[in-house]
């Protein structure tokens, strides 16, 4: 479904992917994990096309990306959960929803249709929804964020550390719900993770990044025997 | 009394106001501060003045057609030029080109037009009208009903269409907007071309009371800058809230202590919002 290769992109005078060559098949969830500032956002950002592609190619259903604007890039069915709690913090938890859906559909009963399934799938949302955004707890904020890029109903969809700053009880229900996602709507994920022990139990395919290039790669399950890997990012928890 | 005064002032208020709500608009879409504003009134009301008395068309077509190229002008035109060129540098060299900008646009009015005061007639008759024991002017009314309006308007259509909505998105994370795929550039186009509208409407309702002149520009616009600041920058109804506050002071300064003294007061409240609520009444603080 996604194929990278040889991605180079940076801001300014920084290259920050150098080189950067990876594979997510249709219906996989992909784990990349690696150190702070290994460039994970910056692939995630490149791949939305938020940041040009300096060389390389991005396939995308055998189609290059990598001339398209983000906005072509949302209507063939990539949706980008950024890092951080990036709501609309004024509109409430209903009109962010409809953002989501802005520019994918123009049908109301359809944005009705997503929104209860976002709903069920977030039932918290449901009792927030006439809220302003802002006035959710954090942990409800990245419910929103990624029920947000549903309501694109991609068929990629990228999710950089959904677990940042939330109690470990809320990462364990994001968690399943992404994988209810994954295994409900058949939806291609690829996700960027500090908390490497769970990610590589949800995912099929993993990652290793530092300093710009992918150092490692494999099934899951063999990153999470590695030694390196555990050495690395499971150390600690061991 | 009071109550004449408070019309008085909510009338120059909503003069004031539609132009800081532009004002706000503009920052809070572009993150641009733009300091030709009170030029931004001056360029419709000369407009209206030429559609009207030198092309001699109607009164209505005329003030419709001064609003229509006004939006063109300072909203379309605008838009594709100066912010085009500078919105990647960020808004310092957008406030230097801006002042300029001002500066060119009242020397080529008193050059190439006339340095005189111009009249232009109001849209409605003026006559005293008796409410109770007090006596309003129609004109005060009138500027507050089409400010009314024209804000309503407005507020229904950031609030409740799916083009306003995705302006309030950008205004609130111009990044995630971009994720859900929000045209920002367009969104930015859009506000430019409701500041020009809301402006122009402003000169309608200011050319009959300040007379069009090259200058009738620095004070409305300061006045708007301080309605914006004291009511809050990052809101529409602070803006609101703003102008009407400024007008009420300067009536009421003017009324009960003396005219001269009437800036001067809105400057006092002013520095009071900037030391105790820097944000701006109605403000909410930004985390930039
Ligand atoms: N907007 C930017 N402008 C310039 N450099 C940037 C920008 N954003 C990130 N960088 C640099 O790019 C490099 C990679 O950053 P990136 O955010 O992609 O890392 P990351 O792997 O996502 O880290 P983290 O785990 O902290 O989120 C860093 O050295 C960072 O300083
Ligand atoms: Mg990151």
């Amino acid at each position: 479904m996604l194929e990278i290769t040889d991605l180079v992109a940076g801001y300014g005078k920084s290259e920050v992917l150098r080189g950067i060559s990876l594979e997510v098949k249709e219906g996989q969830i992909a784990i990349i994990i690696g150190p702070n500032g290994a460039g994970k956002t910056t692939l995630f950002r490149t791949i939305f096309g938020l940041l040009p592609t300096r060389s390389g190619k991005i396939l995308f259903e055998n189609e290059d990306l990598t001339k398209m604007s983000s906005l072509t890039r949302v209507k063939k069915g990539i949706a980008l959960v950024p890092q951080g709690r990036n709501v609309f913090p004024d509109l409430n938890v209903l009109e962010n929803l409809e953002m989501g859906a802005y520019t994918v559909v123009a049908d109301k009963k359809e944005i009705q249709a997503r929104m209860e399934e976002c709903y069920r799938l977030f039932p918290v949302l449901r009792e927030r929804r006439i809220q302003r955004a802002a006035t959710l707890s954090g942990g409800e904020q990245q419910m929103l964020v990624i029920a947000r890029a549903l309501m694109s109903k991609p068929r990629f969809m990228m999710l950089d550390e959904p677990s940042l700053g939330i109690s470990p009880r809320l990462v364990k229900e994001i968690f399943k719900t992404i994988h209810t996602i994954n295994q409900t709507t058949n939806t291609t994920i690829a996700l960027v993770e500090q908390n490497a022990k769970i990610a590589l139990k949800l995912g099929h395919v993993g990652y290793v990044m530092e300093g710009g290039q992918i150092k490692m790669s494999g099934t899951t399950h063999d990153l999470a025997c590695d030694e390196r890997v555990k050495h690395a990012y499971l150390g600690k928890r061991e | 009394m009071i109550e004449q005064l408070l019309i008085k002032g909510l009338s120059l208020g909503a003069i004031y106001a539609m132009i800081a709500i532009g004002f706000c608009l503009l920052w809070q879409s572009s993150r641009l501060v733009n300091f030709a504003e009170g030029e931004f009134v001056t360029i419709p009301a000369f407009l209206m003045v030429f559609f009207y008395s030198v092309l001699k068309l109607p009164f209505a077509p005329a003030i419709i057609a001064a609003i229509i190229v006004s939006a063109f002008l300072l909203g379309f035109v605008m838009k594709k030029t100066l912010v085009d060129a500078l919105i990647a540098r960020g808004n310092t060299p957008f406030v230097v080109t801006t002042i300029a900008l001002g500066f060119l646009v009242r020397d080529s009015l008193t050059v190439f037009a006339t340095p005189e005061a111009l009249h232009f007639p109001s849209m409605i008759p003026q006559t005293p009208l008796q409410f109770g024991g007090a006596m309003f002017s129609s004109l005060d009314l009138w500027n507050i009903f089409v400010a009314a309006v024209v804000i309503v308007c407005l507020h229904l259509f950031i609030r409740k269409t799916k083009q306003g909505k995705a302006l309030q998105a950008v205004a609130q994370n111009r990044e995630a907007a971009g994720i859900m795929g929000i045209d920002v550039q367009k969104m930015i186009l859009m506000a430019f071309v409701i500041n020009a509208v809301l402006v122009a409407f402003s000169a309608s309702l200011a050319a009959p009371i300040y007379m069009v002149k090259y200058d009738m520009g620095n004070e409305l616009g300061l006045k708007a800058f301080y309605a914006a600041i004291i009511g809050g920058f990052n809101q529409v109804k602070g803006a609101l809230l703003g102008g009407l506050l400024v007008g009420l002071i300067e009536i009421f300064t003017a009324a009960y202590i003396s005219t001269q003294y009437k800036s001067g007061f809105v400057l006092i409240v002013l520095i009071a919002v900037i030391l105790f609520k820097p944000e701006g009444i109605l403000g909410t603080k930004e985390q930039l």
